[in-house]
């Protein structure tokens, strides 16, 4: 057994009240420094999952481990869990939750208690990192989507916390902003941040992720690399995704199946054009 | 005007400290509502008018527009005040429903129009260059209830998201003709108002969510910004309400000679 998982979930199950939906059976490890990337339809139940790694949804069957001791959900656990695992939320607007932006970004690190004078830097640094210094007396209610996106990944890059889960980061984001937030999971990875994403944005979990989850009604489908996942045919067309661009080019480029030569990214892809020309 | 509020983001006197504005606003409010006179009324109103235009910087047509609020509800009961029963030394007679206004009465209500005016423009001067944030954050000094000013920083917030939730709604029901006879309209309408109530239920929920993500511990706890006070802001307090409380003393002199 391998010790250094963050989190593990244990065979675990959960129904919402109105049991129309459940998940079924999910186990699945997070160590320190993985980039997981969660794939599955929209309703397949990615959010369910993200809430129920902070402890916000409790199972009603299995364990979750937190650094290899089992969470019995008390307060002070799911203080400590949440002080390690951070949550931006798929909707920016049930996220934020006061009328101003500075006040927005420094609720977390307040609830942690730490000295004001550490908040204070936490804040401005996080505003600084996500370039929206100037947008921190504005009140909430007069930004943009995207900016009001911006402000929840602030909120929740002040809590500096060892796990930063995404839900849907980039949706409804146009390209800068795209690049923006981009930027920000490199950022956080180069951090030595875990990081766990939910996304439909194939080229882009193909070469971030250092692991892809596979989930469909519920259930987790298959766990693995990049490449196992991408270069399992079957499974794709069992899940309705399609093959990262990438990996098409050089598929046809190829004609073969030599999974460990694949490109991870168009860099690499240019390069082997280049070899071949 | 429902975004009313963005204003005191833009003004000039945003970094001014919050209690300095505060302090002038609520001491002067309290200062004029004592006042007797027309003339003391007025000048509070014209003074603090040129400082919200002037050193505020709000845009004239914006306070404008601001101050047209009281006045729908103002000058309609100012011009009944105006009215009583006939009397001998009347200015405009209506003799056919036994009203009239005296020349005293008129004066009655012109002064009353103007102390409201006087009031109304030092509450603007706050509301337009203090943000809700800032003037909670006042009334947590002032030691009021923690629950009260919590719930009034999150109303602050659902205000907005409501608004938008109804604002949506309201478009997608109008593009698909739901506006388009009056049944429908009624249907339409009912249909807003109901999942208006079951989104801010489920939005609650989710908001719920999001703090408890962040640790939260059943308060709320923000980082407060710092201003500096200002000795010449103070000084100008200072002086205003002097002159202020002078002005009521000779106007209530003058009345009792
Ligand atoms: N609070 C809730 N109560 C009951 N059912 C819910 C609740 N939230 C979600 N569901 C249901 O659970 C299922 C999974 O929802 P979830 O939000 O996890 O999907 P998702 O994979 O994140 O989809 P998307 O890609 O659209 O965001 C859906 O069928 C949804 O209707
Ligand atoms: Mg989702």
């Amino acid at each position: 057994m391998n010790c250094n998982n963050i989190i593990e979930l244990k065979n675990i199950s959960f129904q919402y009240p109105d049991e129309a939906f459940s998940l079924e059976n999910i186990s699945l490890q997070i160590k320190k420094g993985e980039k997981i990337v969660i794939l599955g339809e929209n309703g397949a139940g990615k959010s369910t999952l993200l809430l129920l790694l902070n402890g916000i949804l409790k199972p009603q069957h299995g364990d979750l481990l937190f650094y290899d001791k089992k969470l019995n959900f008390s307060q002070k656990e799911l203080f400590q869990l949440r002080k390690t695992v951070q949550l931006v939320f798929q909707d920016p607007e049930i996220q934020i939750f006061s009328g101003s932006v500075y006040e927005e970004v420094s609720f977390g690190p307040m609830n942690l208690s730490l000295p004001l004078d550490v908040v204070k830097n936490r804040v401005e640094k996080s505003l600084q990192t996500l370039d929206i210094l100037h947008l921190k007396d504005k009140p909430v209610h007069l930004l943009s989507f995207g900016q009001k996106k911006l402000v929840c990944f602030a909120s929740i890059l002040a809590m500096q916390s060892e796990i930063v889960i995404f839900d849907e980061p980039t949706a409804s984001l146009d390209q800068r902003h795209i690049d923006l937030v981009l930027n920000f999971m490199e950022y956080l990875s180069t951090n030595e941040k875990t990081i766990v994403i939910t996304t439909h944005d194939i080229d882009f979990a193909y070469s971030f992720a250092t692991k892809i989850v596979l989930i469909k009604d519920g259930k987790i489908i298959k766990t693995g690399s990049p490449q196992e996942i991408f270069f399992d045919n079957d499974i794709l067309q069992k899940i309705n995704i399609k093959k990262p661009l990438i990996l098409e080019i050089f598929e046809k480029l190829n004609k073969g199946d030599i999974i460990n030569n694949a490109p991870k990214n168009k860099e690499e892809l240019f390069k082997i054009i280049e070899e071949l020309l | 005007m429902i975004y009313f509020d963005k204003y005191s983001y833009f003004t000039k006197l945003k970094n001014t400290h919050p209690a300095e504005k505060f302090v002038f606003s609520v001491g002067s409010i309290i200062i004029a509502s004592f006042s007797k006179s027309i003339v003391l009324s007025f000048c509070v109103f014209f003074t603090v008018s040129l400082l919200i235009v002037f050193f505020a910087k709000i845009k004239l047509t914006v306070y404008l527009k601001s101050l047209s609020v009281p006045l729908y509800f103002l000058v309609p009961s100012c011009i009944v005040l105006a009215f009583s029963s006939i009397k001998e030394h009347s200015i405009i007679m209506l003799p056919f429903l036994n009203l009239a206004i005296s020349h005293k009465s008129l004066i009655n209500s012109i002064f009353l129009l103007f102390k409201s005016l006087s009031i109304v423009s030092l509450l603007y001067f706050l509301i337009l260059t203090t943000s809700l944030t800032e003037i909670l954050n006042i009334f947590t000094k002032l030691k009021f209830p923690k629950l009260l000013i919590e719930i009034a920083s999150l109303t602050y917030r659902f205000i907005f998201i409501l608004l938008d939730c109804a604002n949506n709604i309201y478009i997608s029901q109008n593009s698909r003709c739901g506006y388009g006879t009056i049944k429908n309209s009624f249907k339409s309408l009912g249909y807003l108002i109901t999942n208006l109530f079951s989104i801010s239920l489920q939005k609650s929920n989710l908001i719920y969510n999001s703090l408890e993500s962040r640790c939260y511990n059943g308060e709320f706890n923000f980082l407060q910004k710092k201003y500096l006070f200002s000795l010449k802001n103070i000084l100008f307090i200072v002086i205003f309400d002097v002159i202020l409380i002078l002005g009521l003393i000779i106007s209530r002199l003058k009345n009792i000679l």
